[in-house]
């Protein structure tokens, strides 16, 4: 063997202890590594499925397709399978059924597969053959007398043919599906089987693709659209969708939204943070081959003064760093695996009940290699730095162990422990300025463990005391969402006004759109807060005009009548719209109370004619302009529960006008506009139970993912579970430094102490006594311990200080959540054990034999 | 004809006011298989001299020619080279590395050159030495004049054209002294080198062929005691 190699594997036999406390380094830094990654790859796996379960497992979807050209599609080079659904029908249910029609979307198997559909089966199973179906669970719930395995036999016509041929068919109900469809459609929803052989030629389908290659498919797909020759819109755009959520998990991207995904964004914070934590690791594993290099600096010297070359005196601690990673690095993949599924299963089971769904820890072994790659790169450039120290010994400075021995050029005064512990004070603060370079490692450990830990408790505390504000300022405590992609059924929104107990209930609508204006439109004292100009990115100004956003609301008729009222107008002519004239006087106010002040937005008035546009953005596909009359205009926005952001201007119209506008709006924006917001006051302790009453009405309604609810107790408990469960994350990682910093603060000090048992032996010799000695020791343990913590408090200060000056939040009020005694129990527990490692690591230097000791100078 | 000749050779450590200047402009000529002791009172700067001409220190300024080699002017990686081919050094406290076997600490300075030196010359150097027995063991479970002897097994090795030693009896006892001394004198006649023996013990300058005495980082007496 290679005498370097042969020299650096005995050094770490010989050496255990610095060997243990870099091995220590190592495996923790590269378990965080692969925790790091396996946390990434679960959590990319969780989204990729939770994608996939509500939205499907498709990559384009080509709409109107005619089944004749089926083929041509089917039989493109990059398509790797195609889900086909369509030929929709009508069947005529028999008399006494609550609703007349059944409206049946037949898909293939390749549909039912890959699709969402089949994870909304409540019970029964999917269709698997024609003449199966499943239908919606309100079929159930309004006809009782029917069941699952029941057949009906429907008179059918078929929806695509202009002349509608009736045909009679029997259907078995196989399953129950999670699953509505508006009441104004007069029928239930129900799923069948399709075989697309069987397709009559005039039918249309829609088909949906999943591509060979993920990458290709924002070009291939108008290729293929084209190839089946179908027509293009208004827009010059053929009838294709994407999956684009999906797709952005894949890195897929159109062309142009890359930056304007969160994903990549995601992503990117997960690189910064593995790349933060090697600079972090990789500082903490130089500090333990620093120490370790250190402690062989005479026998480096040696070999230098016997000619080894400068790279071989480097060598050795690359050498030394290969030998002692490997082995930690292998069992870190296990013990990272082992460390996230423990964590984030914990973390799944809080977080689970906050998302409906629990994280399954993926373990894969490309994963796993990229974490071994960069944490062993990670340990190669963290012993490059020892390694280039050593190597530009001076070999006779080395071998004499001038640069080993812990000396200091300067002294500085330390009047105060002189004061109180004479000239052993004064030794003690001394001996740890001289030794700092053993202790940085475990210094900036022990102190990013403190700030991460309580950093991270900070930005909780200040966020839950400003989440507690927004709750108090919300003044509606249950909040309902509907969202079924077309107009809410008003039967359901009267069973939901008629819910008791409510003292208030606010429904309304909203979709976003803009309205150009000029200069003079601007009222005097908006334009003295600086006006557009001043309103940066949000207010759009080309030729020399400004485009303000603008946000319609529809409210129920009769609140929009007392809104009237309210601005003193008791008629209003149809088109008209009631403005809400106000914007926050100063948007750069950090302060709450300074956000509420506002000031008239536009020099506008009653009579005056608006003109709107639905293109409230350059992106937005659509162009539907129309004019409101304004009937009225308000001071402040009516409560409803709706908080329009800065500088949008809020028309409030009545429900039906606006469902009449947001119909001429692009399909994509209409399907999100039809979106309504029921709001509840309810009185204190009551949310929960308005909160279970909403949802059990909403529930008979519409599917369950077509609504949401939420109550400010449950938003409280939620915050609760995933502030817990993220600390538990958070402190799972603090424990790993704590780790590293006992284990570098051992090593540090058993070095130390081990070069300095001459110096307590010439100590001993000039008659300091065993009471001097472990007082002068007992000093030191207590200075070295109370750095981190001089180190770590200043900062997590700092980080306290930043997060309440950000949030508004008063330092009284933040002190009174933070959890202090916490923060003084990790204080004293760090310089509990650093004591107890200085106390129980210098027993060797107070039983040692003076003379034996003093002579001790070769070795 | 000179092996090693310096010109001027100074070396000074620390600045300003803490300046010391450890040699002072040294000029000094060494014959080939010359054996030279330099003795001179503590703090003289003898061991900075040895320790320049042994490339294990820079000087401030002056040349060093070894062989008609400026060494002064050589980059680490040559130096180091040097080091391990041209001179051999011993150390006052032997210098072994503790965790290498005897035997693979004399061969060190072949090893670093990834050679191994020729069983006939290893076992020669070993049998001279008297550590036949010892090679398996470590520094640590040798006396001091054993380790001694295995740091001269080090310097010898190579066969270097220079040996080097800095008070190599000064931590052994009378016996062991005349050994080494002994040895010394065999390397200097067997292999022809030439020694430079830093020594305090004036019955072990005796036996050099020249006895070189520093003062204050000068050269103040140069005697040869025989042809």
């Amino acid at each position: 063997m290679n005498i370097i190699r042969e020299y650096s594997l005995d050094q770490v036999r010989k050496n255990r202890r610095t060997s243990i406390s870099i091995i220590a380094a190592v495996l923790i830094a590269s378990t965080f590594l692969c925790t790091l990654f396996v946390f990434a790859q679960s959590f990319w796996n969780q989204m990729v499925q939770q994608e996939v379960y509500v939205a499907g497992d498709w990559d384009a979807e080509l709409m109107g397709v005619p089944a004749d050209r089926l083929a041509v599609i089917r039989d493109n080079g990059s398509v790797e399978k195609i889900l086909v659904k369509g030929d929709n029908q009508t069947g005529f249910l028999p008399e006494g059924t609550a609703l007349p029609y059944l409206l049946i979307q037949n898909c293939d198997s390749n549909y039912w597969d890959a699709m969402y559909e089949k994870n909304m089966l409540l019970r029964g199973r999917i269709p698997q053959a024609s003449g199966e179906i499943v239908v919606s669970k309100d079929f159930f719930l309004q006809n009782p007398a029917y069941g699952i395995g029941d057949t009906l036999a429907l008179e059918i016509t078929s929806d695509a043919e202009e002349e509608p041929k009736k045909s009679e068919e029997s259907l078995t109900i196989v399953g129950e599906l999670d699953v509505s469809v508006s009441s104004g459609y007069g029928g239930y929803l129900a799923y069948g089987w399709l075989e697309p052989d069987k397709l009559e030629p005039g039918s249309e389908v829609v088909v949906y693709l999943q591509m060979k290659q993920r990458g290709k498919v924002y070009k291939i797909v108008p290729q293929i659209a084209e190839a089946a020759r179908l027509p293009k819109d208004e827009y010059g755009n053929y009838p294709c969708r994407y999956n684009s959520l999906l797709l952005g998990w894949y890195g897929v991207y159109a062309p142009g939204k890359f930056f304007q995904s969160d994903v990549p964004k995601l992503f990117m914070g997960l690189l910064l943070a593995a790349c933060a934590s090697m600079a972090v690791f990789a500082y903490i594993i130089r500090g333990a081959f620093g120490i370790s290099a250190r402690q062989k600096i005479r026998q480096l010297g040696i070999l230098k003064s016997v000619g080894a070359g400068p790279k071989q005196i480097g060598r050795t601690v690359l050498y030394e760093a290969c030998i002692l990673s490997v082995i930690p690095i292998l069992f870190s993949m296990a013990l990272g695996y082992l460390f996230s599924f423990g964590i984030l299963s914990v973390y799944s089971d809080m977080a689970g009940e906050v998302f409906g769904s629990r994280m399954e820890v993926v373990f894969s072994p490309a994963a796993a290699f990229m974490a071994a790659v960069i944490s062993f790169a990670t340990v190669l450039f963290a012993a490059y730095g020892p390694a280039k120290q050593m190597s530009g010994l001076s070999p006779i400075e080395a071998v004499r162990g001038e640069q080993n021995s812990i000396s200091i050029k300067k002294t500085k005064g330390h009047p105060f422990l002189t004061r109180h512990f004479g000239f052993l004070g004064e030794i003690a603060a001394n001996s740890i300025n001289a030794g700092k370079k053993l202790y940085h490692t475990c210094m900036v450990t022990l102190s990013l463990c403190m700030l991460l830990a309580f950093g991270f408790l900070a930005v909780f505390t200040v966020s839950d005391i400003s989440n507690a504000q927004a709750e108090r300022d919300n003044h509606f405590n249950v909040n309902v969402t509907l969202r079924t992609g077309e107009r809410i059924d008003d039967t359901l929104l009267a069973e939901l006004g008629a819910v008791q107990g409510a003292q208030e209930m606010a429904v309304y609508a909203m979709a976003s759109c803009a309205v150009w204006l000029s200069e003079s439109d601007q009222s005097a004292e908006f334009l003295q807060s600086g006006g557009f100009d001043a309103a940066g990115g949000y207010i759009v100004q080309r030729d020399g005009r400004s485009r303000v956003p603008c946000v319609l609301v529809g409210i129920e008729a009769e609140a929009y009548q007392n809104c009237l009222r309210e601005a003193g107008v008791e008629t209003a002519p149809e088109s008209s719209a009631i403005i809400v004239n106000s914007v926050v006087k100063n948007p750069d106010a950090r302060g709450h109370e300074a956000m509420q002040e506002t000031i008239p937005y536009l020099n506008i008035g009653q009579g005056r004619q608006i003109e709107l546009t639905e293109k409230y953005a350059d992106d937005v596909q659509g162009d539907y302009e129309f004019v409101l009359d304004v009937a009225a205009v308000l001071p402040s926005m009516p409560e409803i529960g709706l908080n329009p952001s800065f500088y949008t201007l809020p028309v409030i119209v009545p429900m039906e006008e606006y469902y009449a506008i947001i119909g001429n709006f692009c399909e994509e924006m209409k399907i999100y506009n039809y979106r309504n917001y029921v709001n509840y006051a309810v009185p204190d302790g009551m949310d929960e139970q308005i909160q279970r009453e909403a949802e059990q009405i909403c529930s008979a309604y519409l599917g369950s993912s077509d609504f949401a609810a939420s109550s400010k107790t449950e938003r409280m408990r939620t915050r609760g579970r995933m502030t817990r469960a993220t600390m538990l994350v958070v402190c799972s990682l603090a424990a790993l430094f704590g780790i590293v910093g006992i284990s570098s603060a051992l090593s540090a000090i058993l070095n130390s102490l081990s070069q300095r048992r001459k110096e307590f032996a010439m100590l001993r010799s000039v008659g300091v006594d065993e009471r001097g000695i472990r007082r002068l020791l007992g000093l030191e343990g207590f200075l070295l311990s109370i750095r981190p913590i001089l180190i770590g408090l200043p900062l997590l200060v700092i980080v306290c200080l930043v997060q309440c000056f950000m949030q508004d939040v008063s330092v009284m009020e933040f002190l009174s959540v933070f959890p202090m005694w916490t923060l003084l129990g990790y204080i004293v527990m760090v310089l509990f054990v650093i004591n107890a490692i200085y106390m129980l690591a210098s027993k060797r230097i107070r039983d040692d034999a003076i003379v034996g000791t003093i002579k001790d100078d070769t070795v | 004809m000179d092996i090693l000749r310096t010109e001027g050779l100074t070396r000074q450590y620390g600045t300003g006011q803490t300046m010391v200047t450890a040699l002072d402009h040294v000029d000094l000529q060494v014959e080939r298989g010359q054996f030279v002791a330099i003795i001179g009172a503590s703090g003289s700067g003898k061991s900075t001299l040895l320790h320049l001409l042994g490339g294990v220190d820079r000087p401030t300024s002056g040349k060093i020619f070894v062989e008609d080699m400026d060494i002064a002017t050589l980059g680490e990686e040559r130096l180091a080279q040097y080091r391990r081919r041209k001179v051999g050094l011993i150390y006052q406290f032997y210098n072994l590395i503790p965790t290498l076997n005897v035997q693979k600490n004399i061969m060190l300075p072949m090893l670093l050159d990834n050679k191994e030196p020729s069983r006939e010359r290893f076992d020669d150097i070993v049998e001279t030495l008297g550590l036949g027995d010892r090679l398996e063991h470590l520094p640590g479970q040798l006396s001091g004049g054993q380790q001694q002897r295995a740091a001269i097994g080090r310097a010898l090795i190579y066969q270097p054209a220079i040996l080097l030693a800095d008070e190599p009896t000064g931590n052994l006892d009378r016996k062991n002294t005349e050994e080494i001394i002994s040895l010394l004198k065999l390397s200097n006649r067997q292999y022809k080198q030439t020694i430079l023996l830093i020594t305090h013990d004036e019955s072990v300058a005796v036996e050099a062929d020249r006895i070189i005495k520093i003062e204050d980082g000068k050269i103040v007496s140069d005697k040869a005691v025989r042809p």
